[in-house]
């Protein structure tokens, strides 16, 4: 199978010739590269370069659109911020008070310099794939974006205080993730990771997210004319796992801190579960223990499909040693193929 | 028994975001010493919602709103009767080039609460952080940082902090440190808390080592 076929296979809920790795060393690429986060992100050419070299290196069944979190706040008029070890991350907030929320504008997705970038960096991926292994793109949700664009704790007070202004800033938010999810995949996303961290339960209690995240979900995610991953950047989902299944996503990215046998037994045959390798104690893995890891993940999770190896949080810290990801593919091969007998 | 009782309470009004019942704890019992009442009733309290949160039975948006309640009312409290912060080292916070600042004001919510003066420095980076500590003679650091690369440049820091001769105690949390239990003896960090209310039990703990009476 070639890596496309792998991954539909397996998202599918049929037995793949090998369980799927699906990492997203983003920033590695600009390593790989030799130039800087900053240069690397303002250039479609080098992020295409990187993903391939990547993707080749670490035998990833991915490619990756994916700049970083705050490119959709620059749409917004945003800004970010780069160092030089780790992921950009958004500058001021766009909204400064709750009152802005009522002249805040819709950006035209397809008229948006940062975007696309993005959207031509997705074309060209998709051409340089040739049919052979997904192309993935990544949406924040209308839920989650108002932590860049206003700040955690004001979204909170907004969110728990203001239900008002808490209304039309998600009635925007969902027009921009529609438009920017179907341009995504105009451009050659085979699927879409939908970033919804603010859902999980590790940052607000179950039943307010069936009153709000879960309602915008509803919305989108069927909309979207692709495949759709929700993520929780590690945060916690058994509480809601049958909603976020009634959403209709077709996969879910899980914490290591929650049961993995717990969560296929509930998501068998109806999502994809994606998980659960912790990216930040990573740095201190060593080969054997790495192995130690797959092994044991792959026979808890491996057969029957519907399950691929990923990281929890969505990206792989660039202190992760290239020795490790070296060792996440080595024994991928080695006890994720699935058509033959393995321990 | 009561006591016990008046813990729960507290702990289930903080969570539902019940103003009149935390604002009635102080002023049913005026003739009781504020930081009695803190000591005896709100810190066990935020120690319980602390922990609830630990085990993911509560969500951080609880802890979050909770603290900005019971700091509004005290705040409001301590200003009326003219009470003065608790007897400490001076208490330095920063968030650790983090400008989502969630972490930072969840503990300086909970800090404050609990009767400590703070100096607050929202976002500094190392150099800035260097310059504070130096002018305020900080004995006690608090840093929340959200990143991995920023909680390894701490180590900088805190290397920084010890050359020049500093025995500040530096306490850290965040997301980096929950994630990876040894990160903050990797970088030099004298505590780590996982979440916010496990700092109280440590101010407590210095301050009575340093000779600080409660």
């Amino acid at each position: 199978m070639n890596s496309l076929e792998r991954v539909v296979a397996a998202i599918s809920h049929q037995e793949p010739d090998q369980v799927p790795l699906v990492l997203l060393p983003t920033l590695h690429g600009a390593r790989e590269c030799g130039v800087s986060i900053r240069e690397y992100f303002s250039n479609p050419l080098l992020v295409v370069r990187g993903q391939e070299i990547i993707q080749e290196k670490y035998g990833i069944d991915v490619y990756s659109s994916f700049y970083y979190a705050s490119l959709e706040i620059e749409a917004f008029g945003g800004t970010t911020q780069f160092t030089n070890d780790g992921p950009p991350v958004s500058g001021n907030p766009v909204i400064k008070t709750p009152a802005e929320i009522e002249n805040l504008r819709l950006p035209d997705v397809l008229n948006s310099p940062p975007l696309e970038k993005c959207l031509d960096t997705t074309n060209k991926l998709a051409e340089l794939s040739q049919g052979e292994i997904p192309v993935l793109g990544v949406v924040i949700s209308p839920f989650s974006l108002p932590v860049m664009q206003m700040g955690f704790g004001q979204y909170l007070e907004l969110l728990y205080r203001d239900e008002q202004r808490f209304d039309r800033l998600m009635e925007i938010n969902a027009a921009f993730t529609e438009d920017w999810a179907k341009a995504l995949v105009d451009a050659g996303a085979n699927a879409l990771v939908y970033f919804d961290p603010v859902s999980s339960s590790t940052i607000i209690p179950p039943d307010l997210y069936r009153k709000t995240g879960y309602r915008i979900a509803m919305r989108i995610i069927p909309g979207i004319p692709a495949p759709v991953v929700t993520a929780f950047a590690s945060g916690r989902c058994l509480p809601i796992l049958e909603d976020v299944i009634a959403t209709k996503t077709a996969g879910v990215i899980v914490s290591e801190d929650e049961d993995l046998q717990n969560i296929l037994t509930i998501c068998r045959k109806r999502a994809t579960v994606f998980g659960n390798l912790n990216g930040i104690a990573m740095r201190h893995w060593t080969p054997e223990e790495t192995r130690e890891k797959i092994r044991t993940i792959i026979r808890v999770a491996g057969r029957g499909g519907g399950f691929v190896i990923s990281e929890q949080h969505g990206e792989i810290p660039l202190q992760v040693p290239e020795e490790v990801l070296h060792a996440i593919r080595d024994a991928v091969q080695t006890y994720g193929g699935l058509r033959r007998n393995h321990e | 028994m009561e006591t016990d009782t008046q813990i729960q309470d507290l702990m289930q009004a903080l969570i539902g975001l019940d103003r009149l019942y935390v604002r009635d704890l102080f002023e049913k019992n005026e003739e009781i010493p504020v930081f009695e009442t803190i000591d005896r009733i709100v810190v066990p309290a935020l120690d319980q919602i602390g922990e609830r949160w630990e085990k993911g039975e509560l969500a951080l948006s609880q802890v979050y709103m909770s603290s900005i309640l019971i700091q509004e009312v005290i705040g409001s409290i301590t200003t009326s009767h003219a009470v003065t912060p608790r007897n400490s080292p001076p208490i330095g916070i920063a968030s650790f080039e983090d400008h989502h600042l969630l972490g930072y004001q969840i503990l300086t919510n909970l800090v404050r609460s609990a009767g400590y003066a703070l100096y607050q420095y929202k976002v500094q980076n190392g150099q800035g952080l260097l310059d504070l500590v130096r002018k305020d003679r900080i004995e006690i650091l608090l840093l929340s940082s959200l990143m991995l690369p920023s909680a390894l440049r701490i180590r900088d820091f805190i290397f920084r902090l010890r050359e020049e001769g500093f025995t500040t105690k530096v306490i850290v949390g965040g997301a980096p440190f929950r994630l990876d239990p040894e990160l903050f003896r990797e970088i030099g960090a004298d505590y780590m808390a996982v979440s916010a209310a496990d700092v109280l039990p440590i101010l407590q703990e210095i301050g009575v080592r340093e000779g600080y009476a409660p």
